[in-house]
């Protein structure tokens, strides 16, 4: 991978493995740190990326994986989450909308939300969620069945009144 | 709108925006990234060639001794006193560097016939919650000391006379001077002689404690009916106050008695006891009936060579899926400790011999680390003072030794280790450290399971250490149950097991 190649990956797919990181974790500026660190370091590692089918799978896996490490200190060790690639940015404001969305989303449980996500924001096909996670494709779709279906109730808590509920 | 898809949908439609750092900013961080993986891999290639020159710095140091490890400072002249071997803080900022090592362990104290010899029971930082010695109402604490430990011992379970042995308690303080330790010793005795807190205490007796590493000291008995008539005999209290220099130890036991009997065994415990309050250990005659006068004896001590230290084979292998396999690599002795949390070089253990080994697993970047260290003592007293003092550093985890910085330092728990002959105890405790990043801020994260084992006069050292982040080393990531755990919980039992048996085999 060139820099041509690379800056055009970059410039293409950053904002929106931002939103879908953020939708898994529903930390904004958490999400796009990670994802700048992991654009990093597909840079650091353009020799292997030249081989790999999908450039973008590789950054987004890698984001995530950022992005659960960067969890797991702060749950463990208390301490604030590294700032790998520079100072905190100023975020723009968050649609109200999709806060209640991504707080639902994280109600869910993590393979469940990780196969919405990839799927209904990254608009991967089941077959390529099931590669990205690793889970068989009937595992997958079961996932976004129970995922859509439990995602649907925590809206309607979350808007009452809006779904009829049989008493 | 409820409709999960069509939320989902918008989402994906109607991102939000995230400020972006340009391409090239992106790259030079990336840029930064590879150097620093660069220097891992030379550092590696460099550990790994230094394999078949390491017999040469192994011999060259002298069999035992850690090759790379920095001299031990010198050896205290004759006129210098053994606190020179634990520095005094100093005058302007007072910092004790008293820990728990420096209480008295079982090997130290005599046990009056007939009854049983004295268990440990509880250690506690500080002076703990309940009173130990009614004739004394002022603590340590309040008395001044920079640093208080306690240690309370009791009659081995089971034994005949036990139940009517009564108790011990062990108290060590530190102070800001030897003056001040001299003047609350003073004080103490004083307390321990009239015992005024207890109406009715008669003085039973007193016993200088001398010699030995010792300044001052003195034990006083008292005796005084308990208020509690069930009980028909009456209540004595020997309490035995030392100084070491800045350094205080009060040595309490409690029991029903009789008739007096002279506190010798408490005037004896103090003296050998006062050895491990400086920081040293006490030499073998030193906790018996002998005079203190005696001659320490030097038993022969079992000599330790490389083949009491674990081999590479032995070493449980590393998953690896999709990549090639990384097998342990024995590499020289490196510039570090033995354990993460070592709060001293090994050599300030002062074991009669020595012998350790260190492998590493590369794949290409350094991914695992076993770090193994063997260590003979002359005495099963010396050897159990260097177990609670490498307990204290897995304990508390100073990591005084390392330059990575801490993440966190686990529980130290008790571990069961197969071996033939048994261990007597071993601990463990798991530390998260920062990976060497090149200064740079980076997720690569160490879990170094650090083990100490004791098998009589020998400790067993042992680190099993693998490179993780974001995720540990668990099978998935991140772990959410038990079962994820239960590959690397192994990989660390067969490295201990391996270590501790290889160590053990001229034991059995």
């Amino acid at each position: 991978m060139d820099e041509d190649e690379f800056d055009a990956l970059y410039n293409a797919s950053y904002r929106r493995l931002c939103a879908q990181l953020y939708a898994m974790i529903g930390d904004f500026d958490e999400a796009s740190e990670c994802v700048q660190e992991a654009f990093a370091r597909a840079w650091a590692h353009r020799r292997k990326m030249s081989s790999v089918d999908y450039p973008e799978a590789w950054v987004r896996t890698t984001a995530y994986r950022l992005a659960v490490g960067r969890w797991r200190r702060k749950k463990y060790a208390g301490r604030a989450a590294d700032r790998a690639v520079g100072a905190r940015t100023e975020m723009p404001a968050i649609d109200e909308s999709h806060v209640a969305l991504v707080a639902a989303l994280r109600q869910l449980p993590e393979a469940q939300r990780q196969a919405i996500v990839l799927h209904h924001i990254a608009d991967l096909p089941v077959h390529q969620v099931a590669v990205e996670v690793g889970a068989p494709t009937g595992t997958v779709k079961a996932r976004l069945a129970r995922g859509r279906a439990a995602l649907a109730e925590l809206l309607a808590e979350d808007n009452p009144g809006a779904v009829w509920k049989e008493a | 709108m409820n409709d999960p898809i069509s939320r989902l949908d918008q989402f994906r439609a109607n991102t939000p925006g995230a400020p972006m750092k340009s391409a090239a900013e992106v790259r030079r961080r990336g840029d930064q990234i590879r150097r620093r993986q660069r220097t891992i891999v030379t550092a590696g290639a460099v550990a790994l060639a230094a394999v078949v020159a390491g017999p040469i710095i192994f011999l060259s140091a002298g069999f035992g001794e850690r090759a790379t490890e920095p001299e031990p400072a010198p050896a205290p002249t004759p006129s210098q006193t053994p606190s020179t071997v634990a520095p005094s803080p100093s005058a302007s900022t007072p910092v004790s560097d008293l820990t728990r090592a420096n209480l008295p362990v079982e090997g130290d104290l005599v046990a009056e016939e007939p009854y049983p010899k004295w268990v440990q029971d509880q250690t506690y930082d500080g002076e703990g919650r309940s009173d130990y010695n009614e004739c004394l109402a002022t603590s340590l604490a309040d008395a001044g000391a920079l640093a208080t430990f306690r240690r309370d011992f009791v009659p081995e379970a089971g034994k005949e006379y036990a139940d009517s042995a009564g108790t011990l308690t062990a108290v060590a303080a530190e102070f800001a001077s030897a003056d001040e330790a001299e003047k609350v010793r003073a004080k103490l005795s004083e307390a321990a002689s009239s015992c005024t807190p207890v109406d009715g205490s008669d003085v039973a007796g007193s016993l200088p404690v001398e010699g030995g590493v010792i300044s001052h000291g003195d034990v006083n008995v008292v005796t005084y009916v308990p208020e509690d008539p069930s009980l028909n005999a009456r209540r004595e209290v020997a309490t035995a106050v030392v100084t070491v220099e800045d350094r205080l130890l009060v040595i309490t036991r409690r029991r029903g008695v009789q008739d007096y009997v002279s506190p010798t065994s408490v005037r004896d415990s103090a003296l050998a006891a006062a050895y491990r309050l400086a920081g040293s250990t006490p030499p073998p005659t030193t906790a018996s009936t002998s005079p203190p006068s005696s001659p320490p004896s030097s038993a022969p001590a079992p000599i330790l060579s490389d083949a009491d230290l674990v081999l590479a084979g032995s070493l449980p292998g590393l998953p690896l899926p999709g990549e090639s396999s990384a097998t342990w690599q024995q590499v020289a002795t490196q510039p570090t400790p033995t354990l993460y949390c070592q709060g001293a070089w090994l050599s300030s253990l002062k074991a009669a011999e020595s012998v350790s080994r260190e492998f590493r697993l590369e794949n290409p970047e350094e991914i695992g680390k076993v770090n193994v260290a063997v260590l003979e003592f002359a005495t099963k007293a010396a050897a159990d003072a260097a177990y609670e003092k490498v307990h204290g550093w897995l304990d508390t985890c100073p990591a005084t030794m390392a330059d990575a910085k801490l993440y966190t330092a686990g529980p130290i728990e008790s571990v069961e280790i197969d071996s033939d002959p048994k261990v007597d105890r071993a601990a463990q405790t798991l530390a998260e450290y920062a990976a060497d990043c090149g200064g740079e801020g980076c997720d690569s994260t160490w879990y170094d399971h650090q083990t100490v084992a004791q098998i009589g006069t020998r400790l067993v050292l042992v680190t099993h250490a693998e490179a993780g982040g974001p995720c540990p080393p668990t099978t998935a990531c991140p772990p959410e149950q038990d079962a994820d755990y239960a590959e690397w919980d192994k990989r660390v039992a067969q490295t201990v097991e391996a270590t501790v048996d290889r160590a053990v085999r001229d034991l059995s």
